[in-house]
C-alpha cells in the first residue's frame, strides 16, 4: 500500500473525502433502516397484534385513534407504514417512500406533542428527526421539486417514464 | 469475496437489524397501567352493549359497559347505572327486530338511529345517543315517539 506522500495530490485529498462519505453514507443508512424497521414492525402490528394497539396516552388521543379505528382509515394508514417499511428496507424506491412517509411521521409527532405524555413527546422528536435525516440524504432526488418557478405542465415526464421506465 | 456479496450480506445485517432494534425497543417499553390502559373504542361499546343486552338481558349491562355515575335522559333525567339499564333494556325491546338501523361514532358520541317495533308506532324513528369516556358509557339520550 503506498504511503500518503507516494501518492497524487488528488488521490491524497480524495481519500479523507471518500471516508467522510461512506461515513454520511452510514449515517443515513442507519436512520433509514431503523425507521424502515419501526414502521414495518408497527404497521404489521395492527394486523398481527404482537403486541396490542395502545389507545393512547390522553383522552384526545384515545378520541382519535377510536374515530381512525372505527372509520377504516387506521387501516389505510397502518398499510401505507407496511409499504414504506418494506420500501425503505429494501432499499428500493427510497426517496418515494420517505415521502409519503413524512405526513404519517408529522401526524403521529403532532398528536405526541400536543396530547402526549414525556415519553410521546421524545417519541415524535425522534420520528421527526428520522424521517428529516432521511430526508436530507436524498435531498438531491428532492431538488428538482424545490424550484420557484415549475414552468408550463406537459406530458413530458409521462412520456419520459413510458420511453426510458422507472431505474 | 465479491463486492456485490459483501454488500448483500451487510444489506441483510442491516434489514435483521432494522426491523430488530425497533421492535426490541418497543415490546421493552410498553407501558401499561390507567394512564396507558387500552380499552374499547365507543363504537365497540355500544356493539358490545348491545349483544349483551340481545344475549344475556338487563343484567349484563351493568357488567362493565357503563360508569357507576352515568346520566341517562329520557322522559326525565336519572343518573346510576341502575337506571341506564332499565332505560336501555325499555329502549332495546322497543325497537328490536327492525332492519331499518344505523349505527355511527364521532369521537366519544355513538349514534344510534333505528325504528319503533310494535302495533301502533311501529316504524317511528328513533335516536339514541352515547356519550363514551375511558370504555364507559357516561351519558345516553333517547329521543323516540310517546306511547
Amino acid at each position: 500500500m503506498p504511503s500518503t506522500s507516494e501518492m497524487p495530490a488528488g488521490a491524497a485529498a480524495e481519500r479523507p473525502a471518500g471516508a467522510r462519505a461512506r461515513g454520511w453514507a452510514a449515517l443515513f443508512y442507519a436512520a433509514q433502516f431503523f425507521f424502515g424497521g419501526w414502521f414495518l414492525f408497527h404497521g404489521l402490528n395492527h394486523w398481527l397484534q404482537f403486541f396490542v394497539q395502545p389507545s393512547g396516552s390522553g383522552q384526545g388521543m384515545r378520541d382519535l385513534i377510536s374515530v381512525l379505528i372505527d372509520s377504516g382509515m387506521f387501516d389505510v394508514v397502518k398499510a401505507i407504514e407496511v409499504a414504506a417499511g418494506v420500501l425503505l428496507l429494501v432499499n428500493r424506491f427510497v426517496p418515494l417512500a420517505i415521502a409519503v412517509s413524512f405526513p404519517i411521521t408529522i401526524v403521529i409527532s403532532f398528536m405526541n406533542f400536543t396530547m402526549g405524555d414525556n415519553f410521546g413527546i421524545v417519541t415524535g422528536i425522534i420520528s421527526i428527526l428520522l424521517n428529516i435525516t432521511m430526508a436530507v440524504g436524498y435531498l438531491d432526488r428532492y431538488l428538482p421539486m424545490l424550484v420557484y418557478d415549475a414552468e408550463d405542465p406537459g406530458i413530458g415526464g409521462l412520456q419520459r417514464l413510458f420511453r426510458e421506465g422507472l431505474k | 469475496m465479491s463486492d456485490k456479496v459483501m454488500r448483500g450480506r451487510v444489506h441483510v445485517a442491516a434489514i435483521v437489524l432494522g426491523v430488530g432494534v425497533p421492535a426490541g425497543l418497543t415490546m421493552g417499553t410498553l407501558r401499561t397501567g390507567a394512564d396507558y390502559e387500552v380499552v374499547a373504542t365507543p363504537k365497540q361499546v355500544v356493539e358490545g352493549l348491545e349483544k349483551a343486552l340481545a344475549e344475556k338481558g338487563q343484567d349484563a349491562v351493568l357488567d362493565g359497559f357503563v360508569a357507576p355515575d352515568v346520566v341517562t335522559h329520557r322522559s326525565v333525567m336519572r343518573e346510576g347505572a341502575a337506571s341506564f339499564a332499565e332505560a336501555a333494556r325499555a329502549d332495546a325491546e322497543r325497537t328490536q327486530d327492525l332492519p331499518a338501523r344505523s349505527l355511527s361514532a364521532n369521537a366519544s358520541l355513538v349514534m344510534v338511529q333505528s325504528a319503533m317495533a310494535g302495533a301502533e308506532a311501529a316504524g317511528a324513528p328513533v335516536v339514541q345517543i352515547y356519550r363514551v369516556r375511558g370504555g364507559r358509557i357516561v351519558e345516553y339520550w333517547s329521543a323516540q315517539p310517546a306511547q
